[in-house]
């Protein structure tokens, strides 16, 4: 996938340490992304203040999970280097998604990938809990 | 998730009606003799396979033999942990008797996108709901 792919949506730049979205926040005007350049860390907390990171590299979709199910962020993301992102309303990412199938499957692959890693850190915790 | 979840989710993909049509089944529509061999253990290959007739051999190599875990038949969707990201295949799949199936790779992924659009949609619905269900999992422990 290229810049060229990019659609419907707008380029912006995010500083280092910047809060992109918090747990709990109700969509922006803007909820999905996808990295250009940098690196993000999508954060879940657990009841027990403990947290679990999960780092996203270029080329990688987030905020989409809660955009398509409609309901608030279940986690936090932070910005943890100068990073270039590219955003869309949800509108605009139901458009860009229908014509490019490369970010179509950038996007089930994020989404399969995340799954993985949840499931081979705490799979055996969820299914005893 | 278990793989029966993920399974589930795949299924709920892949069988949306508009999914399977004879322009889908001319595309990626394959047949097999008996006894063939799909997919071997060990292996690292993102194809995934939709049994239309047919029964397959689950089976595990188990020291020098292998163990048949499961047969699965029509409808059925095999390989689908390592259609869109790499993974090591961890059963051998072989045919029992005459097999047709879809065959779908990454590779391909446009094509299938293509034909179907909806599939795409249905998907990504259905892994978000999967990731939620998780992570609200995870922040109640």
């Amino acid at each position: 996938m290229t810049e060229a792919d990019l659609q419907y949506g707008e380029k912006v730049r995010i500083e280092p340490g910047a809060r992109i979205y918090s747990v709990a926040d109700p969509l922006s005007n803007h909820p999905i992304f996808y990295i250009i350049a940098g690196l993000i860390r999508m954060e879940i907390a657990l009841a027990n203040g403990a947290t679990i990171s999960i780092y996203l590299h270029p080329d990688s979709v987030f905020g989409a999970v809660e955009t398509l199910l409609d309901c608030p962020r279940l986690t936090t993301a932070y910005c943890m280097e100068n990073s270039i992102l590219y955003r869309w309303d949800r509108e605009g990412f139901d458009v860009a998604s229908s014509v490019s199938w490369e970010l179509a499957l950038e996007t089930i692959t994020g989404m399969t990938r995340t799954l993985r890693i949840l499931n081979a850190e705490f799979g055996d915790r969820l299914e005893t809990s | 998730m278990s793989d029966q979840n993920y399974a589930e989710i795949m299924k709920i993909a892949f069988q949306a009606e508009e999914a399977i049509n004879d322009e889908v089944i001319a595309k990626f529509g394959k047949k097999y003799g008996d006894k063939t061999v799909l997919i071997k253990e060990g292996d690292v290959q993102q194809e995934i396979y939709w049994i239309l007739s047919g029964e397959v051999y689950i089976t595990r190599k188990m020291g020098d033999k292998y163990k048949v875990m499961a047969t699965l038949g029509k409808g059925e969707l095999i390989g689908e942990m390592s259609f869109f990201d790499k993974s090591v295949r961890s059963a051998t799949v072989i045919t029992k008797g005459p097999v047709e199936a879809l065959v779908f790779s990454k590779e391909n992924f446009q094509e299938i996108f293509a034909a179907s659009p909806q599939w795409t949609k249905r998907l990504l619905i259905s892994l978000s709901s999967r990731i939620r269900q998780m992570i609200e999992k995870l922040t109640d422990l």
